[in-house]
């Protein structure tokens, strides 16, 4: 089932996901881990696709929009944590 | 006795393994739970702020040497979090072994005893410090042990705790420390203490994509409400109740008009702010058929946040809930926990007695069980949550774990009168405003307001929304003639916030301001005419 374009996740899978993306650095058996917690197929499609540029290419319509989601929120943040720290130094004096 | 109740028996009750085993809480939120429920049940806090800081030094530098001491043992300990060797932290030994060493005396001698109370509040801060960041998403370069942890605590059990039990104590992130006042939750910036069991919170994690500001359509739907919508089901229902009283329910219509409406001020909206990131309908609005049709329609970074209701029937109770839906992540439903209570005067104001008689009072016959709280964590400075009317009113249950994390924004989907500075929702929003700073939106129908006649004076039956935030009074929202719909703009501002023992967050404190309101007229009604 779909919003729109992207695949809804349960809550466990949001809050999994969203995990998932901020830590591309994670150790592969936590990966693996989390992957394996994931309750639905399609938030394992998500995540795949996230991880792996060829799945992502052949991924449907609905899981590729999740993803650029998921990804666009990453740099959301980044941009979010780089003013929180611009207003911290300036807190700091 | 009385009053015989030792520290040590106090402090059992929350993590009982320290009966025979009484080493270091070594995991964050379980340290700051035990200490602060142990300062917050003697009220000691008070005593030892009376004389505060510590070690008080004639160039005044002492409250500045206290903050950064806590900063530098939390970032030893956060660092040996982040890499797996929390269990072998040792900075804080010295006060764990002073708690430790009290536990045979009387509860009632903490407040008496100031390095016991110099401890607890050093645990305390350097575990609110230790712990930030927890709760919303961040830029995480490196695998951060402790934040992933923590992630996946608050998912499963909803408490950031390890060893103890929900149903004993939880700690939950938070967004605010109250700027007024002196309480438990004066004491912390990043994380909070909820001592009931009644609601069980949720906090939930969507990939929001937070802009300087947010845009929110509001549709004060519906646009008109008839008496008849409201019904007696005292006869029917499985429940009874004494002479005098009765239960009411209300139907909400199925309207044609309702989907076509939003999506054409969703587009004008749209057209008039360049974006639109949520939509709010207010309580008992519509149907969970049209909130589905709703959510279709709109796109998919658009939220959609809705009072939902379904009549009683049958003798089964109704239903009168809150539908949050932040794709991806799929809907979720948290009831109403108060049931709402006409009486006479009310009868009156809404002209109800042709079918609800004035001299009796009338309890809304609808489902609360399952009480729960949502939290919607959508970035690192917004986490929201969502009130149905009485839920906002009354203290107990569920205000007390608002109050304790603080989300930025508080949405309050209301059945009820015009949202005017002196009446109760505005009273209520500020008290929000106030402690822990949450900036609320409350919200009723056209329909339920143009029903409420004041008891003397004009009505003002067009403001359908208030917004309250920390800088500025109640701000009332107005629909305009000929207008369906408002879409506000909030911004967001920093400010820096200040625990009671001196620590600040460094401007990291969010704060949702209005900053602008736009009528919305569906664009069709002009086309046509």
């Amino acid at each position: 089932m779909a919003a729109g374009t992207m695949v809804l996740l349960t809550p466990h899978d949001s809050s999994v996901l969203t995990g998932l993306v901020q830590y591309t650095r994670l150790p592969g058996d936590e990966q693996r881990k989390l992957l394996d917690s994931l309750e639905k197929p399609e938030a394992r499609m998500v995540a795949e696709a996230f991880l792996d540029p060829q799945k992502y290419a052949g991924a449907p319509e609905d899981v590729r929009a999740t993803v650029d989601r998921f990804r666009n929120w990453v740099e959301n943040n980044k941009r979010l944590r780089r003013q929180r720290d611009a207003r911290r130094r300036s807190s700091r004096g | 006795m009385p009053g015989e109740t030792t520290i040590g028996e106090f402090l059992f009750g929350t993590l009982p393994r320290l009966r025979t085993d009484t080493k270091f809480p070594w995991w964050p939120p379980d340290l700051f739970a035990l200490c602060l429920a142990l300062l917050k049940q003697t009220g000691a806090y008070t005593q030892l702020l009376r004389d505060w800081p510590p070690d008080q030094d004639e160039d005044g530098s002492a409250l500045q040497d206290w903050a950064a001491n806590v900063r530098k043992v939390s970032d030893e300990w956060r660092t040996a979090l982040r890499q797996g060797l929390g269990p072998s932290f040792s900075g804080l030994a010295n006060e764990w072994e002073q708690v430790c060493r009290s536990f045979q005396r009387q509860l009632c001698t903490v407040a008496e005893d100031r390095d016991l109370l110099k401890a607890l509040m050093t645990l305390i801060a350097v575990a609110d410090e230790a712990s930030e960041g927890v709760g919303v998403p961040e830029d995480a370069e490196e695998d951060d042990l402790f934040l992933r942890l923590t992630r996946g605590f608050l998912r499963e059990d909803a408490t950031l705790c390890v060893e103890i039990d929900p149903a004993r104590l939880r700690v939950l992130p938070r967004m605010h420390t109250p700027q007024n006042g002196l309480t438990e939750r004066s004491l912390s910036l990043y994380l909070s203490m909820c001592e009931t069991g009644e609601v069980t919170p949720r906090w939930l994690s969507t990939p929001f994509l937070q802009h300087d500001s947010i845009n929110l359509l509001l549709i004060p739907w519906p646009h008109e409400v008839l008496v008849s919508q409201f019904r007696d089901v005292t006869d029917t229902a499985t429940a009874k109740l004494r002479d005098g009283f009765g239960f009411f329910t209300y139907d909400s219509l199925a309207s044609e008009d309702l989907i076509g409406l939003v999506e054409s001020s969703h587009a004008e909206a749209k057209r008039k702010l360049g974006r639109i990131d949520g939509v709010v309908l207010p309580e008992l609005s519509i149907t969970d058929e049209q909130f589905q049709a709703l959510r279709g329609s709109l796109p998919p970074e658009c939220f959609l946040v809705a009072g939902v209701g379904r009549a009683a029937a049958d003798g089964r109770r109704g239903g009168n809930e809150v539908k949050l839906s932040f794709p991806p992540l799929q809907e979720v439903v948290q009831k109403k926990h108060h049931p709402w209570k006409l009486n006479e005067a009310q009868v009156i104001q809404y002209g109800l007695g042709g079918i609800l008689s004035p001299s009796r009072e009338w309890w809304e016959y609808a489902d609360l069980a399952d009480r729960r709280l949502d939290f919607v964590a959508m970035s690192e400075d917004l986490v929201i949550c969502a009130l149905v009317c009485e839920d906002l009113a009354r203290p107990d249950p569920v205000a007390n774990i608002v109050r304790a994390v603080g989300p930025n924004l508080v949405i309050a989907l209301l059945m009820d009168g015009p949202q005017t500075k002196e009446r109760w929702a505005a009273r209520y929003a500020t008290v929000l405003a106030d402690d822990p700073g949450c900036s609320v939106l409350s919200l009723t129908s056209l329909g339920m307001a143009q029903l409420s006649r004041p008891e003397s004076g004009p009505g003002r039956p067009r403001v359908v929304a208030l917004w309250k935030d920390v800088f500025k009074g109640a701000t009332e929202i107005e629909l305009s003639e000929g207008c369906d719909s408002v879409a506000v703009s909030l911004s967001i501002r920093y400010r820096e916030e200040f625990t009671a023992d001196g620590r600040g967050d460094e401007n990291s404190a969010a704060f949702l301001i209005l900053s602008g309101v736009h009528p919305i007229s569906d664009p069709r009604f002009f086309k046509r005419s």
